[in-house]
């Protein structure tokens, strides 16, 4: 018996003792860091910076996102849906339902909740930089904390800005001390209750302290390694963009001025090179997309170029506004990207005047008709592509007529030269802004002459022209309307009614409420500081 | 303790000299035999005593017993036979099957039991029910056959398994998926990768009584599947073979004809503002709205400016209908051979089988090939050793790219592509075009001026069959696994087993994208993703089985558990191919990405089980588990559950046994605590922050918050049931109510996006889910010639959220205290209005009371009290409607018919309540998107003031005319299904004997055979949030032949 209760006692202890060591339920992702190591040195926090300037063009990588890329979708999407860049085709849907002004009238919508979401984790990760160097103690005055320090700022300002400008009423067309703005968040973590909607002046007064935070750091700050990484340039650039929208015109034209510092204006042939990479001269704040990187179908020249391989782009080629393109000088060879001839080969073409010679007005016979369309697709190597009437080649791709990746500008020095003119002709210094427009203009059009614009009004209505040719498909549109307070109307623009729908005119935006962006449906339902009572 | 045992062997030994001076003792010997053969291991014992024996490996005993003592012979499978010792010194026997038998052996947690003596809820499902089913999926075969469980039918990709969800969904963001054992360990690999003939037993396990031992594993259920053993005797094999044609099980939706098509066109043109209603402008242009022209009638004369179809018009395209070129008859073959045998101290069972299935879609198929290798062998009497090996190799080739949402999807393109596109290009004249081989060649919609063609307005330059045809989806999938066991008989009762498994699933995912048509174009696309799982279990067992004084019988068992899930993954993406056909990285020259993880799971636990009864007449059971999870952090990892169970088998009481209509009676309830650990991330209680590369420098991004305070949900449970056999048996069931309170459920809680992340993991919120149970059984006839049993299940469920921080939306649901997880919270439609045509929506708004708003939605109404409507679904807002999903019960009914030597079996099953959002339907009900396909339903669409439809005026790019989320697309989810039909025939012992064979049967088997259903098209079965997209691959059904031969 006691053989017998040895054995048991054996037994148990065998069930007992084979219990596992301590760490055996220790276990970690190896595809992850963890959050707490995340800011543990300086050479950590650059990793973080570096998510954010890959998030500029990644598709969204965050839990929750469509996978929106980034600035390769905001970029387009802000010009689409004002109708600056003009869809011919309905092709195969992208962004159409928001050129219908059917998406950011929608709390509901993806373009809402993904333009939100992603700049406010820009917002969360930059709180995260600022308050963890402070908790530190860093030394800011450290070359690399000054340059993290100025990048966090930076990425605040720039991403708070895109909100205030976007979610609310135009600063300059609305009361920004009543207007309500956007929730302010300058601390991130639980219990994640996040914030009221502060009003539009009080967010601009956190912005412009970010910006100017961001420049005072970076003039100690290491010298960026590449142009994905803000610089002080950049900082510079986005503090131009915030004063311009705000009519802080003196403090715009010096900003812009110190932005453009060593970044050259291009030539003609780099003009027309097809803006597909950051190392064009002007390039101030670009991302590089490499191979491995690459977003395919969800690329800014997918959404944009007319010779990207894709069905977006085969079926639906994106024109210019026709009365902008009247307005282009035969001496401007920003004239010659757009092909005002090209024949209408796209039967579904929402003018109705596509699929032959017979239907395009510009041809009388089929021979001339795909001979001209044979030039155009083979000279690009986009054999398969649709042509349609002023379609632009302003973005064109290194690899004419592939899917391979390229480069994505997020600032490039002539736009601080419009800024600088657009400032000074606010503040009615006529030769100012003549003198910040002359040197673009004669890098554009050898028979520039600025004198013509002569006074305020003059000048205006040439900067805004200038800007939408200069800065055509790069992201400006929607919120020059705002500032401008100018409406919508494409009846002579060549854009389709039947295709724009709702989008084919809008009255301005300083009586027309339907311009601001409606609050994302996700952060009314998780936000108990807003109620569907703060909705747009 | 010593001092317990003394007097317990005392005892026995007192016992038994009392019995030996009861009478003489002789020698008592003889054969026992099934019909077929010896049968050994039959154990014989001297009723009333412990005094007993075993048949030897020729079907020999020999027993010592008195004149008047009665022999029981008692063999798994087997009728019990009693036989009195008489005059003579020799019985022998020949003893039949028991089907009841079979199933009163339960699998249960780490052992086994019976079910006289189990104390919880199961329902097993046994090789004889398995064998009328030809199913791929072993799991398909539980549907129907318990209650309590929900099915979502496979899809129709061949290798498809259905998922099973168990008495409701306890949990708002956790897995609902059941814990799967296969032969007493985790398994995570496809249950597809199980041959179903290999499959002795399912159990599945419901309550907290029979779910506890696996802790915190069990709080969705668990589903035991224990494979064939061998047996002692002689060997015998198994033999069968099927053939059969897989076809569509679920109808379409009701689409309309070309011409339909082009009307309703042209009236939805016809009422866009941008026109102006201009008819003549409407016949003249909507060609050059839809693109093509499929009749022999000019561009501009295709629609009259009455809105009717040309009468001259005839349709000359080919190649309209897209379901034609893509489904086909799909066949499906299966070969399975299987050799059991043992001897005195072994038994081995092997098997092997063959599965090829070629889907009713083109490009679908699957193989798989099994081989199993069970062996025990006690080469001691108190040492038992074994264990089995078991591989599954699949190959599956099937229309995924992309997968629903992708914009080839060929469902979606079968159905949502107006019919007025041809698959191939046609000429002006309704010719097919013919490459220089002669072949038709894919319309891609590009539009060609020469054949009168546009760009089609539905995805122009796609192709949802050209694409699947030239793209390749090729998976293949390696399982293997063991599991060896060694058991020590330490004392009598006395067992000590330990156990080591392991699990390998191998994955290789190729998939190409061809460089003519689509993404993969122009250059050719390629990914490959392999995967590695291995999933190690080790347990060591220690069981304590004693009878004293024949009325206490005690069962203890003590174990330790330790479970570790390792994955790794490879995935990388090339394009710009060199030749066609090659399927390797080497063939594709650029673009190259390449991207891999790896994750580590585990888990380690500890538990003990103590069963007592009485007498057979009162049973107690109770079990405890304490297990600790790499999911939490440490502080909060280890977690206890445990469950008490009792039962009562009133029919062995005294009072009963002059109630001579009750055969079986037993009363049973169960309490306790099992939990979930399982949010989909094993690193959820983490915060961290994700690689992610910047122009190849280094990077990471906040991606997730974690919670390190985040812990186990748990499911506290309780269960009462009775359970009778009436009549002789004649009717037998059981009624029983269950209810499961889930507490502090695992919750991604929606954060303000504002906040840089959407989710945060919490421990939020409590739930309910309850239900009656009631299985009927009527064994009606029992003769010679004619068997007859009808089967008949009741389920019924409700869920309820009884507690949670903040409402949370999601999708058509809403989270929200006091209504059920799958409560629709959708616009409502108030119809359409008769003066314009307009879709109207009742319109709701915040309650908001002395200032505050209380959440809740309230009517606005108008002067005289009715609710206001608008035309502005967005003016309208959301509300609830006051329909779940789940369905007020579901059941099932199923027939057993033999007459001599044919059998007929069939099975109904039904569900009866819930609603279904018809996204199949709503897609089909757009207002007019040039290029879409329309149901028939449109045809009723308002036209003039006046009219009373509920179908609203047509118009383009008018969203208010159909929003999917309303309840103008909630429809009645009941429906009938026709799930499985077996028509046998056994030939009898004249012919078989002539074969030398034991057993000879032919049969035919319908699977999923017909379905009805409130609207053609709907699959009631799709989602248990009631939604679908219509463009899924739709359940097939399988119509089969087959032979069954045992020698």
């Amino acid at each position: 018996m006691l053989k017998k209760i040895n054995l048991l006692f054996l037994a148990v202890s065998l069930v007992l003792v084979t219990g596992c060591s301590d760490d055996f339920l220790e276990t970690k992702p190896t595809n992850a860091i963890a959050a707490a190591d995340a800011y543990a040195s300086p050479e950590n926090m650059f990793l973080v910076l570096n998510g954010l300037h890959r998030q500029m063009f990644a598709q969204s990588p965050l839990p929750g996102t469509v996978s929106r890329p980034g600035q390769q979708y905001f970029m387009p999407m802000f010009d689409v849906y004002c109708g600056d860049l003009i869809h011919s085709a309905p092709g195969n849907g992208w962004m159409r339902a928001g050129l219908q002004w059917l998406n950011h009238t929608s709390s509901t919508s993806r373009s809402v909740r993904d333009l939100w979401y992603e700049r406010y984790h820009f917002i969360a990760t930059a709180n995260n930089l600022i308050n963890k160097i402070a908790e530190a103690g860093y030394p800011t005055t450290d070359p690399q904390i000054a340059n993290i320090l100025g990048q966090a700022y930076a990425y605040r300002a720039w991403a708070y800005h895109q909100l205030v400008s976007t979610y609310a009423k135009g600063y300059l067309i609305g009361n920004p001390a009543t207007d309500a703005g956007i929730p302010l968040i300058l601390t991130t973590g639980a219990p994640y209750t996040s914030e009221p909607r502060s009003t539009v002046q009080v967010v601009y007064d956190q912005i412009e302290a970010d910006i100017n935070a961001s420049i005072a750091a970076f003039q100690d700050a290491s010298a960026p390694s590449d142009k994905s990484q803000l610089s002080i340039n950049a900082a510079y650039g986005i503090k131009a963009r915030i004063s311009l929208s705000k009519g802080d015109w003196a403090v715009a034209a010096s900003a812009a001025v110190s932005a453009r510092a060593g970044f050259s204006l291009l030539d003609e042939s780099a003009w027309k090179s097809g803006f597909n990479s950051v190392d064009l001269s002007e390039v101030i704040w670009g991302g590089k997309v490499i191979d491995a990187e690459t977003t395919y179908y969800q690329s800014y020249f997918y959404f944009i170029s007319n010779t990207f391989n894709g069905s977006q782009n085969r079926g639906n080629p994106k024109i210019v506004n026709i009365e902008r393109y009247n307005q282009i000088p035969a001496t401007d060879y920003r004239k010659d990207v757009f092909l005002p001839l090209a024949p209408n080969t796209n039967g579904s073409a929402s003018n109705g005047q596509g699929g032959s010679s017979a239907t395009d007005p510009n041809y009388s016979n089929d021979t001339d008709f795909w001979n001209a369309w044979g030039d155009i697709v083979s000279q690009y190597s986009t054999t398969g592509h649709n042509t349609h009437p002023y379609m632009h080649l302003k973005f064109k791709q290194k690899n004419t007529g592939t899917i391979d990746p390229d480069d994505v500008i997020y600032m490039r020095s002539s736009e601080m030269y419009l800024i600088e003119a657009e400032a000074k002709a606010m503040l009615g210094d006529v030769a100012g802004a003549q003198a910040a427009l002359r040197p673009l203009g004669e890098a554009r059009d050898t028979a520039y002459d600025v004198a013509v614009f002569s006074s305020q009004s003059l000048l205006m209505d040439h900067i805004k022209f200038q800007r939408h040719v200069e800065l055509y498909g790069e992201g400006f549109s929607w919120h020059d309307h705002i500032r401008w307070d100018v409406g919508i109307d494409l009846t002579n623009s060549g854009a389709s009614q039947v295709l724009y729908q709702d989008g084919f005119t809008q009255g301005k935006p300083s009586v027309n409420d339907a311009w601001i962006w409606k609050i994302p449906q996700e952060e009314i339902d998780a936000n108990p500081n807003i109620s569907e009572a703060d909705q747009n | 303790m010593k001092q317990g045992y003394k007097s317990v062997i005392m005892l026995l030994l007192f016992f038994s000299s009392i019995v030996g001076l009861q009478a003489q003792e002789k020698t008592v010997s003889g054969t026992v035999t099934d019909g077929s053969g010896p049968l050994p291991g039959v154990t014989v014992l001297i009723k009333g005593t412990t005094t007993g024996t075993e048949t030897d490996f020729d079907g020999n005993y020999t027993i010592k017993a008195a004149q008047g003592n009665i022999l029981v012979f008692s063999f798994l499978g087997m009728k019990t036979v009693e036989r009195s010792v008489g005059t003579s010194s020799r019985i022998d026997l020949v003893m039949t099957e028991d089907a009841n038998v079979l199933d009163e052996v339960v699998v249960v947690a780490f052992g086994t039991t019976t079910k006289e003596a189990f104390t919880g809820s199961a329902t097993v499902v046994g090789a004889k029910e398995l064998a009328l089913r030809t199913v791929t999926s072993p799991i398909a075969a539980i549907e129907g056959k318990a209650t309590g469980v929900q099915f979502l039918s496979a899809s129709g990709q061949p290798g498809s398994s259905p998922s099973i969800v168990i008495r409701g969904v306890g949990t708002l963001n956790g897995s609902s998926a059941p814990l799967y054992i296969v032969d007493g360990m985790q398994f995570e690999g496809s249950l597809n990768s199980i041959n179903q003939n290999d499959v002795a037993s399912m159990t599945v396990l419901k309550d907290a009584a029979s779910t506890s031992l696996y802790g915190s594993r069990a709080a969705n259920g668990v589903v035991i599947i224990t494979t064939k053993s061998g047996r002692k005797g002689a060997l015998k094999v198994n033999f069968s073979s099927q053939f059969g044609v897989i076809s569509r099980a679920i109808d379409d939706y009701k689409t309309v004809g070309a011409g339909e098509y082009y009307e309703l066109a042209w009236e939805a043109y016809r009422n866009t503002s941008t026109i102006g209603g201009d008819p003549a402008l409407a016949s003249a242009s909507i060609y050059n709205r839809l693109g093509y022209n499929p009749f022999d009638v000019a561009n501009d004369q295709i629609v009259g400016v009455d809105g009717k179809i040309n009468p001259n018009a005839n349709l000359i395209s080919k190649s309209l209908n897209w379901k034609d070129v893509m489904e086909r008859t799909g066949t499906r073959e299966n070969h399975s051979i299987s050799i059991a045998g043992g001897g005195e101290n072994h038994k081995v069972f092997f098997s092997s089988s063959y599965l090829k299935e070629t889907g009713y879609v083109i490009e679908s198929d699957f193989d798989r090939i099994t081989t199993r290798l069970n062996a025990e062998f006690s080469p001691k009497e108190w040492l038992t050793v074994g264990g089995n090996i078991n591989l599954a190799l699949t190959d599956r080739h099937g229309p995924t790219s992309g997968g629903t949402g992708s914009i080839v999807n060929p469902f979606n393109w079968a159905l949502n592509l107006a019919p007025i596109y041809p698959v191939y290009i046609n000429d002006q004249n309704g010719n097919l075009v013919l490459d220089a081989a002669g072949q038709p060649q894919y319309d891609l919609g590009t539009g060609n001026a020469a054949y009168n063609t546009q760009s089609r307005p539905y995805n122009p330059g796609r192709h949802g069959i050209a694409e699947l045809i030239l793209n390749e989806d090729i998976v293949k999938h390696n399982n293997v696994g063991f599991r060896n066991f060694a058991e020590i008989t330490l004392m009598d009762g006395l067992k000590a087993k330990v156990a080591y498994g392991r699990d390998i699933q191998e994955r290789i995912t190729k998939g190409y994208e061809n460089q003519v048509v689509g993404d993969g174009a122009p250059t050719g696309r390629y990914s490959e993703t392999r995967y590695r799982r291995t999933v190690e279990n080790f347990n060591q067992i220690l069981s304590y089985n004693k009878s004293f004084n024949d009325v206490h019988n005690v069962d203890v068992t003590l174990g330790h558990e330790s479970f570790d899930r390792k994955y790794t993954q490879l995935n990388g993406i090339a394009n710009t191919q060199t030749a066609t056909g090659i399927y390797e990285f080497a063939n594709f020259a650029a673009g190259d990405n390449v991207g891999g993880f790896s994750t580590d799971r585990t888990l380690e636990g500890y538990f003990a089980r103590a069963n007592y009864n009485f007498d057979s007449k009162y049973y107690l059971s109770a079990s405890f588990r304490r297990d600790g999870t790499s999911v939490f952090d440490s502080d909060v990892r280890w977690g206890n559950f445990y469950s008490v169970g009792g039962s009562w088998r009133i029919d062995q009481e005294e009072f009963m046994s002059n109630v001579s209509f009750v055969n079986r009676l037993k009363l049973r309830a169960s309490y306790g605590e099992v939990g979930n650990d399982n949010l989909g991330n094993f690193y959820i209680s983490q915060a961290l922050y994700t690689i992610l590369s910047n122009a190849g420098s280094p990077g990471i991004f906040w991606s997730s918050t974690g919670n390190s305070s985040l812990t186990w949900e748990n499911q506290v449970s309780w269960d009462v049931a009775l359970e009778f056999g009436l009549f002789n048996n004649k009717l037998e069931g059981s009624v029983e109510f269950y209810n499961k309170n889930s507490v502090d459920l695992l919750f991604n809680q929606p954060i303000p996006t504002s906040e840089g992340l959407n989710q945060a993991p919490f421990n939020i919120g409590d739930m309910y889910n309850r239900g009656v149970e009631v299985s009927l059984t009527g064994n009606l006839f029992k003769t010679k010639d004619f068997d007859w049993s009808l089967t008949t299940q009741v389920s019924t469920f409700k869920n309820e959220i009884t507690k949670l921080a903040a409402p949370s939306d999601n999708g058509s649901k809403r989270w929200e205290v006091g209504r059920s997880r799958y409560d629709y919270y959708i616009y409502h439609w108030a119809g359409v209005d008769p003066a314009n045509g307009d879709s109207l929506y009742y319109m709701f708004e915040d309650e908001v009371v002395d200032g505050a708003n209380t959440g809740n939605r309230i009517p606005v109404l108008n002067t005289d009290g009715t609710q206001k409507t608008t035309n502005d679904y967005q003016d309208a807002g959301e509300a609830y409607t006051g329909d779940s999903s789940i369905p007020d019960l579901i059941g099932s009914v199923s027939n057993s018919l033999r007459y001599k030597q044919f059998t007929l079996d069939f099975l109904f099953t039904f569900g009866v309540g819930g609603k279904i959002l018809d996204g199949g339907y709503s897609s089909l009900m757009h207002s007019g998107t040039y290029g879409s396909n329309l149901h028939v339903d449109a045809l009723n669409a308002w036209r003039a003031p006046g009219d009373i439809t509920d179908v609203p005026r047509l118009e383009t790019g008018n969203p208010n005319q159909r929003v999917g989320g309303s309840t103008r697309f909630l429809t009645d989810a009941s429906y009938l299904s026709l799930r499985n039909v077996n028509f046998g025939y056994s030939f009898d012992s004249d012919l078989t004997n002539k074969l030398k064979v034991d057993n000879l049967r032919l049969f035919m088997t319908g699977e999923n055979l017909f379905i009805s259903a409130k609207r053609k098209g709907i699959n009631p079965q799709q989602s248990l949030a009631g939604t679908q997209g219509g463009n899924s691959f739709s359940p097939a059904s399988v119509f089969s032949f087959g032979v069954n031969v045992s020698f």
